[in-house]
């Protein structure tokens, strides 16, 4: 009896060993979601492996040579990834010449739209932030826009890469919000629950203009005439002055609104990182909740708004991997359902990709895979595997 | 929801959020004390566990004897031995059934510190549905990891590593009593040298918040065995070793 203990224990302890390493990493390491953007014809994507590739957005075909954006780190144990700057969580900002986008690294990188390195710097770096990039940088008056983990919003010339004088501007915690800049004035929400709103010609915040939510502000704020509207990690939904950030109402759902929503008139889509879809009316100092709709698994990507013919239709992908097509009609007749769907074989957490002619429809999947979807019939013209670097018709 | 998540994992992963929220937003605080709530809840499973290794290793010498004797009829050995643990009124699961018991406390007070540091912009989408719908834990989310010198999402290159490696070492060898079987003193032996070594590795890649907390549940465990249980344990002689070489040293110097 004795001697069978021991070996017992020796195996207990072996195995706990091993599932506290697997364990101990689960969710530790980035993995990244940023989304196909479509320019000329030409579909840019930071992929999951820490590659940028141009596509041609018709036929999927490599239209120049990919760049790799990671730096192998060789063997690596426990959580720490084996590469460096592999996650890319920002979409890239595409000018008439240049492409700029963030890693996990905290590098800001420039690109010709043939995917060369920006000269002024090593591999493309224009900068390097004391913490990661998850935001997407914006371009506005040839400056680049973004926020890091630094707890800094930051303001780079497009062309030289040297900072803007006043910035960066300084926040209390990270930054992962992508900025929108109207009017001069940059708004962009941090973790430390504020939304600023910062003159961006001289990095100072704008006199007068306060919010705070109850919760962290991950998504990017948008603005319509003198109102602005953000989802929080409070569960909220707010409408803002412009001018103070005063709230007009919020709309309490029932999970974080982690994903940017959008906006067709006065009427907001959002959804709940739950995977409850809502459409919510601005009627002036209120709100009215025209539908919601529950899905099957959360969301964090940021749905789309499409016309198929004269229909507006609203994209969603979910965790499970379901591109879901929901019809925004307020008045459904009950037999008309309101969601149409399709499976994909990995989860969908990045931004879709939608083509100038809006034609197409593109989709990241967990699985390394871009998929090509005609927008009017929703059939796959082509799937590009960016692990493998491989394509195949739909 | 699964039933791990929904009556283990999320009960621990909300109270130390509200714990980080009570202790001054600081979440290697709410590790510590987290940790020792646990430590104190499961207590009486951890007396019991550590009385019966200490009368299982009390027994050694009887079972030695018994090996001897019956060294070429393992039949009459193993009937012999259930004899002598019914007789001493011992199980020999006696020592596995508690730890087995307090198993899940620990990985799931293992995994809530991991989801609550949610260290990657994934894990902090993870850590929102893990949380219940209380505004005052959504509204603490993400957590800031600065405790001393250490960002508890990032790995500690050095000193917490060994810190965990020199308090697990000191535990295994509290626990540890000689054997007078060489194979089962040579195991031990290895065992008490290999885990501390394996801890250490694992400290110095994993978060240091995770170090943190094994860190602190050794400190408990040396704490808990020396007053507890009584004494250093099979650490005695390296205490009595320490405490006479001080005492040994201005005599030295006064010989001179």
């Amino acid at each position: 009896m004795k001697f069978k203990w021991r070996p017992a224990l020796f195996i207990v302890v072996l195995i706990a060993l091993i599932g506290l390493t697997l364990v101990g990493c689960t969710g530790a390491v980035p993995q990244g979601w940023s989304g196909p953007v479509v320019s000329q014809d030409v579909l840019y994507l930071g992929s999951m492996e820490g590659k940028l590739f141009a596509l041609d957005a018709k036929t999927g075909i490599p239209a120049v040579a990919k760049q790799e954006i990671a730096a192998d780190k060789g063997v690596s144990f426990g959580c720490a990834p084996s590469r460096s700057g592999e996650a890319l969580y920002s979409n890239a900002a595409v000018s008439s010449d240049m492409l700029y986008i963030g890693d996990y690294d905290g590098n800001i990188r420039a690109y010709t739209l043939s995917l060369v390195p920006w000269a002024g710097g090593k591999k493309g770096k224009m900068l390097k932030t004391d913490g990661a990039i998850v935001g997407s940088p914006v371009l506005a008056d040839g400056y680049v826009y973004f926020g890091s983990s630094d707890k800094k919003v930051y303001a780079l010339d497009a062309a030289t890469g040297q900072l803007k004088p006043g910035w960066p501007f300084k926040t209390k915690g990270k930054v992962w919000s992508t900025p929108v800049v109207v009017d001069g004035v940059v708004y962009i929400g941090s973790l430390d629950h504020h939304l600023y709103a910062i003159k961006a010609e001289t990095g100072e915040k704008v006199p007068g203009f306060d919010f705070e939510a109850n919760g962290a502000i991950v998504t990017a704020p948008i603005i319509q005439g003198d109102t602005i509207y953000v989802g929080a990690n409070d569960s909220c939904l707010y409408a803002l002055n412009r001018t103070d950030g005063s709230v007009k109402w919020k709309f309490k759902g029932n999970r974080w609104f982690w994903a940017q929503p959008v906006l067709s008139g006065d009427t907001i889509y959002a959804v709940s990182l739950k995977g409850t879809v809502y459409a919510v009316k601005d009627v002036g100092n209120t709100y009215e909740l025209l539908w919601s709709y529950e899905l099957d698994a959360g969301v964090s990507a940021p749905p789309s708004l499409v016309k198929v013919g004269e229909e507006e239709q609203l994209l969603v992908g979910d965790h499970k991997g379901y591109l879901h097509i929901l019809s925004t009609d307020k008045a459904l007749p009950s037999n008309k359902p309101r969601d149409r769907s399709i499976k994909f074989s990995g989860a969908i957490y990045a931004p879709f990709g939608i083509s100038g002619d809006k034609t197409y429809i593109y989709v990241y999947t967990r699985n390394h895979e871009l998929h090509a979807l005609e927008l009017a019939t929703l059939d796959q013209k082509w799937i590009y595997n960016t692990d493998d670097e491989t394509l195949k018709p739909g | 929801m699964n039933p791990w998540d929904l009556i283990i994992l999320n009960p621990i992963l909300n109270f130390l959020v509200v714990l980080y929220g009570v202790l001054f937003h600081n979440f290697g605080l709410a590790i510590i004390v987290l940790t020792i709530l646990v430590r104190l809840v499961t207590m009486p499973l951890t007396l019991k566990q550590l009385k019966s290794t200490r009368r299982m290793q009390e027994m050694q010498p009887k079972l030695a004897e018994l090996q001897k004797k019956y060294a070429k009829n393992k039949e009459k050995l193993a009937q012999e031995q259930m004899k002598l643990y019914r007789e001493s009124g011992i199980s020999p699961l006696g020592c596995i059934v508690p730890m087995l018991i307090q198993m899940p406390i620990w990985i799931a007070l293992y995994q809530s510190i991991m989801r609550a540091m949610a260290v990657t912009p994934e894990s902090l989408t993870d850590l929102s549905g893990h949380l219940y719908p209380w505004d005052m834990v959504n509204k603490l989310a993400p957590l800031q990891s600065h405790f001393l010198w250490l960002n508890l999402g990032r790995p500690d290159p050095l000193l917490l590593p060994i810190l965990v490696g020199v308090s697990m070492w000191v535990q295994q060898k509290m626990v540890a009593m000689p054997s007078p079987d060489p194979r089962q003193q040579s195991m031990s032996n290895m065992m008490q040298w290999m885990m501390p070594l394996m801890f250490v590795i694992l400290s110095m890649s994993f978060y240091s918040g995770l170090a943190l907390y094994w860190l602190v549940s050794n400190v408990i465990g040396i704490a808990v065995q020396y007053f507890a249980v009584g004494g250093w344990g099979g650490l005695t002689p390296v205490v009595q070793m320490l405490k006479r070489h001080p005492a040994q040293q201005p005599q030295a110097a006064k010989g001179k």
